[in-house]
């Protein structure tokens, strides 16, 4: 009975003393040094925290700003770009070639699709087998030449300056191969022949020429 | 006042009201600190993040725990965040040993608990290590020290009267009775080792 009874002295023994050095392991006093440097440091933290939120609120408002600005500046390019661009269609004459954009290919010439008169230095001009060729030749050549304009006016510009074709083909036609323009003699006869042209019946009397042309009574 | 109120009231922007919590709670925050981090200056240390924290987050405070739980959760999470990245636990121990026995074999036999309690709470000797004996207190502490932390946690928290089982389960987040159990657990091993070495 006296050994439970020191056993469990011990035992409180020890378990105070365990007690007693956890608590003199987290025994610590907070000096009012402590709290007032605790409450200085929050103080400056509020107000960091103030600086940092006006500065954020700023650097949040500058993005929009900015890209404010460059949608501004970009709609006041666009308009002025559009503004110029139908001021100089306004004073284009209207033969001027508009824009290669909006051009749509010259036709294609087939053998098929016979020359101009105007472009044949002769009657037979036309059925020369090189003649369609030049023509394809001098079309796809305007077309390069006029860098994109419309089509219709190289078109008609190539119906109306054949004028390279006339003066080569009158200069150098054997270069060409153009063969000479037909010559029509002049008709000569001496002995003209008539033959009778039949007459049909009208009803009417013949007319009498010993009667018409004789003498009168 | 209560601290529901401090609190609306510093989250209005009133600075006194803050600093009145922060003269309510700072003994309770600090020594939570003590009790993971070992040394007084890491405490303070820790304990000014954590009221600074506490104001910058003072708007996510729900008031489904009080505030001085909330607090002390803060301080302990900080507290661990500090002891696994500085890692300075073990050495400082090591080091506080060794003070501590230079100090003993230089000092007299009757103040061995100055010292130890000065190694401590650095030049804070606590009354409770200066009554108890000197050799039974350096094993004991020595002892406490190699428990492993998930029991000796619970049981520096609980130990040092500061805290209810309810606050320090929220502190561990781990649930009371786990906490109840920790702590005996803690108690019984030390127990047994002092007694292993003559204590009885």
């Amino acid at each position: 009975m006296s050994d439970d009874t020191s056993a469990g002295r011990d035992h409180v023994t020890l378990d105070a003393a365990i007690d007693r050095v956890v608590r003199g392991m987290t025994q610590v006093e907070a000096s009012e040094d402590a709290v007032f440097r605790v409450q200085a440091r929050v103080r400056n933290a509020s107000r960091q925290a103030e600086v940092r939120t006006r500065a954020a609120r700023v650097w949040s408002l500058t993005p929009r700003a900015a890209w404010t600005c460059a949608a501004t500046v970009v709609l006041i390019a666009l308009t002025a770009a559009y503004w110029l661009s139908s001021r100089q269609t306004a004073h284009r004459p209207t033969e001027a070639p508009r824009h290669a954009s909006t051009a749509q290919p010259p036709p294609a010439i087939t053998h098929a699709e016979p020359v101009p008169p105007v472009m044949s230095s002769s009657p037979t001009a036309s059925k020369a087998p090189n003649t369609n060729a030049r023509a394809s030749r001098r079309v796809r050549a305007a077309s390069v030449a006029s860098d994109g304009y419309d089509s219709s006016e190289v078109w008609t510009s190539d119906l109306i300056v054949p004028e390279n074709a006339i003066v080569m083909t009158a200069i150098a036609p054997a270069l060409l191969a153009i063969p000479e323009p037909l010559s029509v003699a002049p008709l000569e006869t001496e002995t003209l022949t008539l033959k009778a042209i039949p007459v049909s019946p009208m009803g009417v009397a013949p007319i009498d020429l010993e009667r018409a042309g004789g003498p009168r009574e | 006042v209560t601290d529901q109120d401090l609190v609306e009231l510093a989250r209005s922007g009133d600075a006194v009201a803050f600093e009145a919590l922060v003269g309510r709670h700072h003994r309770a925050a600090l020594r939570a600190a003590m009790a993971a981090l070992g040394s007084a200056d890491e405490a303070d240390d820790v304990t000014q993040e954590a009221w600074i924290t506490a104001h910058a987050r003072l708007h996510d405070f729900r008031g489904e725990a009080s505030f001085r739980t909330w607090l002390l959760t803060i301080v302990w999470n900080k507290a661990l965040d500090r002891r696994r990245q500085m890692g300075r636990w073990l050495q400082r121990m090591v080091s506080l040993d060794a003070r501590w026995e230079s100090d003993a074999s230089d000092h007299a036999r009757e103040q061995p608990t100055g010292a130890l309690a000065a190694a401590l709470s650095e030049r804070r000797p606590s009354p409770e290590l200066a009554l108890l004996g000197g050799d039974l207190a350096r094993r004991t502490l020595r002892m406490v020290r190699a428990l492993p932390a998930r029991l000796r946690d619970p049981l520096l928290l609980i130990g040092s009267g500061e805290y209810s089982y309810e606050e320090v389960a929220a502190m561990l987040h781990a649930p009371v009775g786990t906490v109840k159990w920790r702590v005996s657990e803690a108690r019984r091993l030390l127990r047994a080792k002092l007694t292993r070495q003559g204590y009885e």
